[in-house]
């Protein structure tokens, strides 16, 4: 199953360091393979490519399905995060992840910043 | 119509700082201020420009943002209205009384002026804003220096200018343009609408020059940019230049950007390769049009229209015209339709769709504009990314500046005209009917128009059996020709006939020629010098030659009957020489690569053309679930199956989903992946029954190429090339198939690939995709009486391969040895 997530663009997170800190770290890549796809844009700015930089897609993760699973992923995208944070912009968020289930029956791991 | 304006003025002591007046009238000063603080402002401009790109947060902000455009609204019209004086209020109530329909709000001022919302303008005892329900236009006070002017023409004439720099990441190609055009078959004016190709500024310049010279000026009624834009600092331009993303230096027909203080309006046309923009500065853009006498320019960009408030205290305050629209204004436009703030393409579509319903229905524009704002706030949902849909407030965000009131009209045709006009209407190409409509390929559009203006004129479209390629051919013609590309259509398919040179050459002449010229000119020459003729007549003016499922020429005689002999192959080749580097364009349509044909004319100019993208082939599944009565399989994960394995194969997927009205998906996915015939429509055409489609492609290969490609029968979607070999040996071993020519495989692969059943994957190296009702096909082969013993062995070799692939990957999990 595919799952994408949905990254604050306020949190100034470079996706392809992210998606290139994944797949290297064997835990996460264990889980899925993320990739980075692009995402149609959905206004006329000047530059879309720098509104909105891609979307980060985990694919390949048939083997997690199910509830416990997912809740697994989701700690793995936290966890991650966290750590590209602490490595890359020395600041500790509080972050949050959420699944939502989207038409078809993929999901979307959005993660926000907790207040 | 009553004309209520309000215009700034002087600041007085008394503070009045604008007057409002009444039908031009007696003037009431009033003291107009910023009903907004600066963090309500900041906010404002957040729910538009940020809130669609992520609309999983903060959603208290932005009900707050979507509520303040009435409290806004209601403070402007208090400061406008009530305060001033209470004859002015009662001015306006009489003139309420005739309708709110009925007034005009004319609003003038400067750069400072207009930097207030006032489209938000509501009176409190009015349910809606009144920019929904009567016009509201900006006027600058500079007066214009020149005044386009259109010359009379029988035709509204519009040019549509659409640039997507960022190619298949970027907004739909057609997105503004194709209802724009669709909306012409119901037009009660005639309406001519040309798209410019390429969208780059030379090729705007170039077009206007030409469309100059062969009509004189003022030929356009209306030009309509449907492109990107924005309000960019020096700093931020230099950032897109140093990132390669903009244009610098070398653009064509103007200076290079010198640095500049504060904000300035930019368009973004196309660049020289794709994912650069060439962005055009507003001045730029005004001289441009100004010269060419366009009146009225329309602006779907982000921010076209958006004017930024001054710094407190700017003593240039009156001077910082950051909006484009009023920026063409004063350069002589008479009418522009821009852009507040940042607007989402829904919004455009929607917004653009109304606005040319209603002109081409005969309204005015500034009624048709109110139409199409009122439809913005009557359908809110926007698409957000992450395929999310949130509600927005954006029916504020057109901004309408007008000099003088502007109808789009057209004097009557001379008899001449209307004749020339209506046996034009007369010989448009008409594409056969498509059961579920034309479903996207805006991006193959692109890349196909990019390949044939940047590359050479003449190119092949190869795709494998069902992914649509004559349908989007003959879609191609229709959209070309409607949108001016192209004047005249040729199309021959060699489906139905083996088309010689001879007869190509007579048909086009008869389509290019009047009868009389035909029969004084061309007929009496030879067979040579007509194709002389009739190609320095191609080469000269653009129109369209298509020559379509080309595989059949060189096809086995016994499976197709319309090949053509050798000798005439070479003479459809001499001719299709002729043409290559003319300005007509020529299509050429096959499953394969038409090696034969290629030097000389097409070369290497292949677009290889795919499945539909997943929202255009999401859209196809549900015409065709709705056609079929099975809307509640929609979210059916075995559907979401299907729909991966068609690949968004127009004609699969018409084929397979069809069968949800009476089978369930589960029941349907394992009927596909049995090769259960039952699931193929019983027809004997190859562009309505799946196997036949694919039939058609494998009656050719040679009696080997068959055979051995059985053996892919079990492999779904691609096959991995690495692995062929051990496959092979796993094969070999069977009895029953040890026959099979297995040193013969990469002939036999390279003969399918001709043939349109398999080709070399576009994104993993090292794999075959599969066209997706080739392992169907396969497998109802398979299941045909006699071939349960064939079946059963490849069966077994296939098994074996993934269990020698599983004991491989053990090994390598388990291994203990670093390399």
């Amino acid at each position: 199953m595919d799952y994408h997530i949905a990254l604050p663009p306020d949190l100034d997170v470079n996706r392809q360091d992210f998606v290139a800190d994944w797949n290297d770290t064997a835990e996460c890549r264990a889980l899925a393979e993320a990739r980075l796809v692009p995402q149609a844009p959905q206004g006329f700015p000047i530059d879309p490519q720098l509104v909105q930089q891609g979307l980060v897609l985990l694919t390949g993760a048939a083997g997690v399905a199910g509830g416990l699973a997912l809740d697994a992923l989701k700690d793995a995208v936290k966890d991650k995060l966290t750590e590209y944070f602490k490595e890359k912009l020395s600041r500790k968020p509080a972050l949050q992840v959420d699944a939502v289930r989207q038409p078809g029956g993929a999901y979307l791991l959005v993660v926000t910043e907790e207040a | 119509m009553a004309h209520i304006t309000i215009r700034q003025r002087d600041p007085q002591p008394d503070g009045a700082n604008a007057c409002l007046a009444f039908d031009h009238g007696e003037e009431y000063p009033i003291a107009v201020t910023d009903p907004f603080t600066e963090e309500e402002e900041a906010r404002l401009e957040w729910y538009f420009k940020e809130h669609f790109r992520f609309p999983f947060t903060r959603q208290v902000r932005a009900q707050k943002a979507a509520e303040s455009v009435t409290a806004y609204g209601e403070a402007l019209f208090k400061q406008v209205f009530v305060d001033p004086d209470p004859d002015a209020y009662a001015r306006y109530k009489a003139a309420l009384q005739s309708g709110v329909e009925n007034l005009v709000f004319e609003i003038a001022g400067a750069p400072d002026f207009h930097a207030l919302h006032w489209e938000a303008l509501k009176d409190p005892k009015l349910p809606q804003p009144l920019a929904l329900q009567a016009p509201v236009v900006r006027r600058n006070l500079t007066p214009q220096t020149v005044r386009a002017h259109v010359r009379p023409s029988p035709t509204i004439n519009l040019l549509v200018v659409t640039a997507r720099p960022g190619g298949a990441r970027d907004v739909g190609y057609r997105t503004i343009s194709r209802p724009l055009v669709e909306g012409l078959r119901q037009a009660g004016v005639p309406v001519r609408v040309e798209i410019l190709r390429p969208g780059t500024y030379r090729a705007l310049v170039d077009h206007l020059e030409a469309i100059q010279e062969a009509h004189g000026t003022g030929h356009y009624h209306v030009v309509h940019f449907d492109v990107h834009g924005a309000l960019l600092t020096y700093e931020q331009f230099q950032k897109g230049a140093q990132a390669d993303r903009f244009l610098f230096q070398a653009r064509y027909g103007r200076d290079d950007i010198e640095p500049y203080d504060g904000l300035k309006a930019f368009l973004s046309l196309e660049g020289a390769q794709e994912g650069q923009s060439d962005p055009v500065e507003a001045q730029e853009l005004a001289d441009l049009l100004v010269n060419h006498q366009v009146p009225i320019v329309v602006l779907n960009a982000c921010q076209s229209g958006k004017q930024v408030r001054p710094e407190p205290g700017d003593a240039l305050a009156e001077t910082r015209e950051t909006s484009l629209g009023s920026r063409l204004m004063s350069a002589g436009v008479q009418m522009v339709l821009a852009m507040g703030y940042s607007v989402t393409v829904t919004a455009a579509e929607l917004l653009m769709t109304t606005l040319y319903e209603q002109l081409f229905a005969g309204q005015d524009l500034a009624a048709a504009i109110r139409r199409a704002r009122l439809e913005l706030y009557n359908r809110k949902g926007r698409r957000a990314y992450f395929n999310q849909t949130v509600d927005l407030e954006d029916w504020l965000l057109p901004v309408v500046y007008q000099n003088r009131e502007q109808r789009l009209q057209t004097r009557d045709f001379t008899p001449q005209e209307r004749a020339a006009y209506y046996e034009r209407q007369g010989r448009r190409y008409r594409p056969p009917a498509v059961t579920y409509g034309f479903v996207g390929r805006d991006l193959d559009v692109l890349n196909v128009e990019r390949r044939l203006l940047t590359r050479r004129n003449v190119l092949l479209i190869r795709g494998m059996g069902g992914a649509g390629k004559t349908t989007l051919l003959h879609h191609l013609a229709a959209w070309w020709q409607t949108t001016g590309f192209v004047d005249r259509v040729c199309y021959f398919g060699y489906d139905e006939r083996a088309w010689t040179r001879q007869q190509i050459v007579v048909a086009v002449a008869k389509e290019l020629m009047g009868e009389a010229e035909y029969t004084a000119v061309f007929q009496p020459l030879g067979l040579e010098a007509q194709q002389a003729l009739l190609a320095q007549r191609l080469c000269a003016t653009r129109h369209l030659l298509i020559l379509d499922n080309l595989e059949s020429i060189t096809g086995s005689h016994l499976a197709i009957q319309n090949t053509l002999p050798e000798d005439e192959r070479q003479r459809l080749h001499a001719l299709l020489t002729e043409l290559a580097g003319g300005r007509t364009l020529v299509l050429l349509g096959s499953r394969g690569g038409e090696e034969w044909l290629a030097p000389a004319t097409f070369d290497d100019n292949i677009y290889d053309l795919p499945g539909l993208d997943p929202e255009a082939a999401s859209t196809l599944a549900d015409l065709i679930l709705e056609r079929h009565g099975a809307t509640q399989y929609r979210e059916d994960e075995d559907v979401q199956r299907l729909l991966d394995l068609l690949d968004g194969y127009p004609l699969p997927m018409e084929v397979v989903l069809a069968n949800l009205a009476r089978q369930t998906p589960t029941e349907v996915l394992a009927a596909l992946q049995a090769g259960d015939e039952a699931i193929d429509m019983r027809s004997e055409s190859k562009t309505e029954s799946i196997l036949r489609c694919i039939d058609y492609s494998h009656s050719n290969l040679s009696p080997d190429a068959q055979q051995l490609l059985t053996c892919l029968a079990p492999f779904t979607s691609v096959v991995y090339l690495g692995a062929l070999e051990q496959y092979t040996e796993k094969l070999r071993a069977q009895p029953t198939l040890a026959h099979l020519p297995f040193d013969r495989w990469q002939e036999v692969l390279q003969e399918a690939a001709d043939w349109g059943l398999l080709s070399p994957h576009p994104q993993a190296q090292g794999y075959l995709r599969l066209q997706p009702i080739l392992p169907y096909f396969l497998r109802s082969r398979l299941a045909a009486p006699g071939q349960a013993e064939v079946k059963q062995a490849i069966e077994t070799g296939f098994r074996q391969l993934y269990d020698q692939m599983g004991r491989d990957v053990a090994g390598l999990l388990t291994s203990l040895e670093a390399q």
